[in-house]
């Protein structure tokens, strides 16, 4: 099961390309109440957007980002049967991808 | 940035790995760096992100974020601008311990439109800044937290 939902609309003839992640996004400053010790840092460091294979967007972003964390970007124009594919990586080095078809 | 690119379509038909050398070099400029995303005052961090250019306060930035937010934890926030040849949007909230929340680079195959969900950690400004080749134009709004960011 991916980490990655990814949603795309056409707009007034853009295509408008939504995805929400899970990931816990910690910032390493929130303390666990049960064992009262700091949870540490986990969030996505790098997210990358490609349109049939070209990298469109690349985001960088600290734990200032809310937990489980949703992105819109407004693609130029996009036909139906392009593909999408939103990848993330996190600061402990784990990584997801997943590819979506503009219906 | 369009000359650029013709250039590299040039320079990677005539010498192909030489393409591709290139290529790594582009990937790599945009990689993520951990000075950018450390803790600091919020004069550092935007001394870091401006490198040198200059910075315009603009009306023509749409940011959209509301006033009062009940969660900081999660707050909604949509750039959009008017302005033409933008290359990056970075959203900066004041008050936060680390400043810099979120930084994307624009292709040209994409509108000037990014939205987000921040962690706001007390009322601050929040900054969107908008960078051309030559600048960097900015707006802020104030926001108010009523619930902080930082209980997660």
């Amino acid at each position: 099961m991916s980490s990655i939902k990814i949603r795309t609309k056409r707009l007034d003839g853009n295509t408008q390309i939504r995805t929400l992640i899970s990931h816990p996004m910690e910032h390493g400053r929130n303390k666990d109440k049960t064992t009262n010790k700091l949870i540490p840092a986990h969030y996505i460091q790098v997210l990358t957007v490609a349109h049939n294979g070209k990298t469109i967007a690349t985001c960088n972003m600290g734990a200032g980002i809310s937990k489980d964390p949703y992105f819109a970007f407004l693609l130029k124009g996009g036909n139906p049967g392009d593909v999408i594919v939103i990848d993330w990586i996190d600061n402990l080095g784990n990584k997801d991808s997943e590819k979506h078809t503009i219906t | 940035m369009k000359v650029n690119r013709r250039k590299f379509l040039k320079t990677s038909l005539a010498f192909g790995t030489t393409g591709i050398i290139l290529l790594e070099l582009q990937l790599a400029q945009a990689e993520w760096v951990s000075t950018d995303f450390a803790p600091g005052s919020f004069d550092a961090t935007m001394k870091q992100l401006l490198k040198g250019k200059t910075i315009v306060e603009t009306d023509k930035i749409n940011l959209n974020i509301p006033e009062i937010a009940e969660n900081g934890a999660l707050v909604p926030v949509t750039v959009t601008s008017s302005i033409k040849d933008i290359q990056s949007i970075a959203i900066v909230v004041e008050q936060n311990p680390v400043p810099l929340a979120i930084q994307a680079q624009l292709m040209p195959e994409l509108e000037t439109f990014l939205s987000a969900r921040l962690k706001i950690a007390s009322t601050s400004f929040v900054f969107a800044l908008a960078e051309t080749e030559k600048e960097f134009y900015s707006i802020k709004k104030k926001v108010k937290v009523t619930i902080g960011g930082c209980g997660g």
